[in-house]
């Protein structure tokens, strides 16, 4: 992912893994190239690597909108939905 | 002559395609062969026809205005027309002729060298007619001359040429016995996000959840309309009521007016309680069930029904969700997808849309069961009565037949007069016996 598409993504998840690193990954929110951006596509697909590919190996997964100084508007610890 | 002019017809464009369209629809419904329906292709001729007569009628009736019966008819060419959609004059002819065994038109008469002139059936043309009148000082008032009849007119969509399908009457899909597979095992962990398993539950269920569900169910919204709410102000404080009228109270018991946005809301919130206690959701994601809901369960509006129709609807989806909640506490293994999935209209194989199915069949239960202790009454009331006991013991037998067929016939029960008839027929012929 090349730093334009990470400034055009509109989520964004930081991740704390089980060995301590720390991680930011932007959401792709296209289906296809000429389609309109959709916000629930890149969140399914930040889920999914989450749930699938990263499974049992982070402790904590926090979404945020692209925008710099958010607060996050969902929060994961330790595989479950956590309240704001 | 001057009064003609200022009276003249004028004929409304989207009506007319309207009142097509539908007459379209309904002829093709009614044709039994595919050869014999309006393609989508003539269709477009058609509507090129009715544009260019209601453009033509419009500006005669400007000029030298004219009545309904003696209407002139549609002057054209079939190469223009040809030009125009983009084929060939046979084609048009075609279609011409399919139009008239179709009667969209009622008439045709060849002009030689001058094209052709064509009647458009009235059905189509008349509703869309409308009266101008031009006052003094030039303005335009358009009035309807046929009165529109609301209560068979429909929420028509756009003009788009409908795809013809036929019903497959070899489909072997029976959907009566479809019940048992509504909690088929899931596709995977990450695509429901709510089935662990290892431990095969629901992880969004924890620990018991109390079945009364009874407390969370909303009360029907009704909104009053302003002017009505005014003028049932006005009628309390004609009858001495007090200033201090409930207006809560008249909100419930106002008789008109349901909004099906509230009603949708009130039936999200209640699912949500009931079938999903621990879920925490934030802003878009509410946003996106609520238009899952609205798509799938409340057919985006589209149905028009009555205030007492979308009353019982509304009690029929609270009476859906708590089937689904008795269907989960009997069972850890049983399942639902996230509300996401749970409402998406395309979610054929365990989605909400299935739960309609076990509300018929336990509603068809609920009567048979109910007709069987009819029955059993009345077989009762026989066999008393040939003892000299009961309830009717001072009737004849004609009389407790009537009685009975009275009864039946409130019902309106065939299969279950053919119980009560063959229960007769025993009792008659053990009492001749007897006699």
């Amino acid at each position: 992912m090349n730093e334009k598409e990470r400034q055009q993504a509109l989520t964004r998840l930081w991740v704390k893994f089980k060995d301590g690193n720390k991680v930011h990954f932007y959401s792709r929110d296209r289906k296809s190239r000429k389609q309109k951006t959709d916000r629930e596509v890149g969140i399914g697909r930040l889920k999914k690597m989450l749930f699938t590919t990263f499974r049992g190996k982070w402790e904590k997964a926090w979404f945020y909108e692209n925008r710099p100084q958010t607060l996050p508007f969902m929060k994961y610890e330790d595989g479950k939905r956590v309240d704001l | 002559m001057n009064h003609k002019k200022n009276n003249r017809l004028h004929f409304e464009y989207g009506t007319v395609l309207r009142n097509m369209k539908a007459y379209l629809d309904g002829h093709n419904k009614r044709q039994e062969n595919l050869t014999d329906r309006i393609s989508s292709n003539c269709r477009g001729t058609t509507e090129l026809m009715v544009r260019l007569y209601l453009k033509q009628l419009n500006r005669i009736s400007r000029l030298d205005p004219f009545d309904l019966e003696d209407m002139p008819g549609f002057r054209t060419y079939n190469t223009s027309l040809a030009a125009e959609r983009g084929c060939t004059a046979r084609t048009i002819i075609n279609h011409r002729e399919r139009l008239m065994k179709a009667n969209v038109i009622i008439k045709a008469k060849r002009l030689g060298a001058d094209g052709l002139e064509l009647w458009i059936n009235p059905e189509i043309m008349f509703k869309g007619v409308m009266k101008a009148e031009i006052s003094e000082g030039g303005c335009l008032k358009l009035e309807p001359l046929v009165a529109p009849d609301k209560g068979n007119m429909k929420n028509f969509p756009t003009l788009v040429p409908e795809t013809q399908e036929q019903i497959n009457n070899n489909s072997s899909v029976d959907k009566s016995g479809v019940l048992a597979d509504i909690g088929g095992w899931p596709d995977g962990n990450a695509r429901t996000g709510t089935f662990d398993r290892n431990t095969q539950k629901n992880t969004d269920i924890e620990g018991p959840i109390s079945t009364d569900t009874e407390e969370y169910r909303p009360e029907i919204r009704i909104v009053i309309d302003p002017q009505e709410q005014k003028k049932s102000k006005e009628t309390q404080k004609n009858a001495d009521s007090g200033p201090g009228a409930d207006l809560e109270e008249q909100e419930h018991t106002g008789p008109e007016g349901i909004s099906i946005r509230h009603l949708m809301e009130d039936f999200v919130s209640y699912a949500l309680k009931v079938l999903y206690p621990n879920i925490i959701l934030c802003g878009f994601e509410m946003d996106g069930i609520k238009n899952r809901v609205w798509e799938s369960v409340y057919k985006s509006n589209r149905v028009r029904n009555t205030d007492k129709e979308w009353r019982d609807y509304q009690g029929m989806l609270f009476e859906r969700v708590d089937m689904v909640r008795r269907w989960l506490d009997r069972n850890p293994v049983h399942w639902i997808p996230e509300p996401n999935l749970y409402f998406y209209v395309q979610n054929k194989k365990n989605g909400f849309d299935k739960t309609w199915l076990w509300y018929l069949r336990n509603e068809t239960l609920k009567l048979r069961i109910k007709n069987e202790q009819r029955v059993k009454i009345m077989k009762k009331d026989l066999s008393d009565h040939s003892k000299g006991k009961g309830r009717f013991k001072h009737r004849t037998r004609l009389q407790l037949f009537q009685l009975h067929k009275k009864h039946l016939n409130g019902i309106g029960d065939d299969r279950l007069k053919q119980v009560y008839f063959h229960e007769l027929n025993k009792y008659t012929r053990t009492s001749t016996r007897k006699a």
